[in-house]
């Protein structure tokens, strides 16, 4: 009995350290269905170290602190140049003053690690900047 | 994003290129200073603005929804914005995306099982996903206009990338010099308050649209624009009688005169298509 319980527990800290959603994402953009696992999430917190401001997705180089078990460089995809001028989202909002940041982004789905889609940013302030549908919003709304 | 007034030039990379590519110089300067002006008395005539030349003014910047029409933004009072996915204005679930039945050509019998392999391997045949020029009419109307008597330039700031192309009304033949290229050798002329555009001369490497629909070195297209108050209509037909069944008359896109200025293009650098597990079709909204 002893190592199933401490599977669960061991499955109960990765859970809570990468919190991962299922959810289906109907309106989803498909390509990024097939490059990223949009049933899950990964939820990041650490800083923006560099921005890639260029098409056709802009890139964001961020440094995550936790969850432990995720610390490193995490390269992680947004929309498109166009669509984040469109609505008024700039390099400068996006690399921001090296405050900690909360990302819950898609992981890969060919295994590639730290490597993921950003669904939203959240700021110290409670500010938000979000890419693509939330899954776990979609669900409390629901 | 900045807004600006048509009146404050900012030196765009792709407008100076082409200036200087066409020697515009600064005698287009005063032509695009003109947009505030017509774009306003238009607006409230619901007429087309016209030039000293007579014909109807296309000059300005056009917003065509980039093809991102399912992109609805928000912005919140504490300084959020949403792209995509936005909760409705009740603050419940986002509203479902409303598909738009696809608008496609109508290819030979014979042809038609290549055009369905490419398209299913579209991830790893489509050109656009590669940064290339989308081509004709897959660009779709363009995001700037700059006009003179004896020519107009667009101006197109998409995906895969920022490009122009000089369209000559001066009455000139297509060039015989050029090389066959992605977004073909245009001339254009006016048929009252229209502009046509026709252009030929394509390389093999754009697709007419995003599934798999090739086209031969014969294609023509040609691109009409009418002007209503602010409202721009951009309608294309293309041509291919060797590998079409018929020509393709594309479904005519709007856009409209706005005062948000184009910004400095951005490099387009694939780095994506190595880690796309499967054939997922990319959801390219044209």
């Amino acid at each position: 009995m002893k190592r199933p319980v401490i599977r669960m527990l061991a499955a109960a800290v990765l859970a809570s350290a990468v919190a991962v959603t299922i959810s289906p994402l109907a309106g989803a953009h498909h390509s990024v269905a097939g490059q990223f696992d949009i049933a899950r999430t990964v939820t990041l917190s650490g800083t923006v170290s560099e921005v890639h401001w260029v098409n056709p997705h802009i890139y964001i180089e961020f440094a995550v602190k936790t969850p432990q078990d995720q610390a490193a460089t995490w390269r992680l995809e947004g929309v498109p140049v166009g669509m984040a001028r469109k609505a008024g989202l700039s390099l400068a909002m996006l690399k921001g003053h090296g405050e900690t940041v909360t990302i819950v982004a898609h992981p890969a789905r060919d295994g590639t690690a730290h490597l993921g889609y950003i669904i939203k940013i959240t700021y110290p302030d409670g500010k938000v900047f979000q890419f693509s549908a939330d899954p776990a919003g979609e669900k409390a709304a629901g | 994003m900045t807004t600006r007034s048509p009146n404050r030039f900012v030196a765009v990379s792709a407008v100076a290129a082409a200036c200087v590519i066409t020697g515009l110089s600064l005698a287009a300067a005063p032509a695009m200073a003109a947009d505030s002006s017509t774009a306003g008395s238009a607006a409230n005539s619901g007429k087309a603005a016209r030039l000293p030349d007579g014909h109807v003014d296309f000059n300005g910047t056009w917003e065509n929804g980039s093809g991102y029409d399912f992109i609805k933004p928000q912005k919140g009072d504490d300084g959020s914005i949403c792209i995509s996915g936005c909760k409705s204005a009740t603050g419940g679930p986002p509203a479902p995306r409303v598909r738009v039945e696809p608008d496609r050509p109508k290819y030979k019998p014979e042809f038609q099982g290549k055009v369905d392999d490419l398209s299913k391997r579209q991830v790893e045949t489509d050109p656009v996903l590669r940064c290339k020029a989308p081509g004709l009419p897959r660009i779709g109307p363009p995001d700037k206009i700059v006009q003179q008597a004896n020519q107009v330039v667009f101006l197109y700031d998409d995906v895969s990338g920022s490009f122009w192309r000089i369209v000559p009304t001066d009455g000139r033949k297509h060039r015989a010099d050029a090389d066959p290229s992605y977004l073909g050798d245009a001339v254009g002329h006016w048929e009252g308050n229209t502009l046509v555009v026709e252009t030929t001369n394509f390389n093999d490497d754009t697709w007419l649209t995003d599934n798999g629909a090739f086209h031969s070195d014969e294609l023509r297209v040609v691109e009409r624009f009418t002007r209503n108050g602010d409202t721009m209509e951009w309608q294309a037909t293309v041509y291919d009688p060797s590998v079409l069944a018929e020509p393709w008359k594309v479904r005519p896109r709007k856009a409209t005169l706005t005062h948000t200025e184009l910004q400095e293009p951005v490099p387009c650098v694939e780095q994506d298509l190595k880690h796309v597990v499967d054939g997922t079709h990319h959801d390219n909204p044209r």
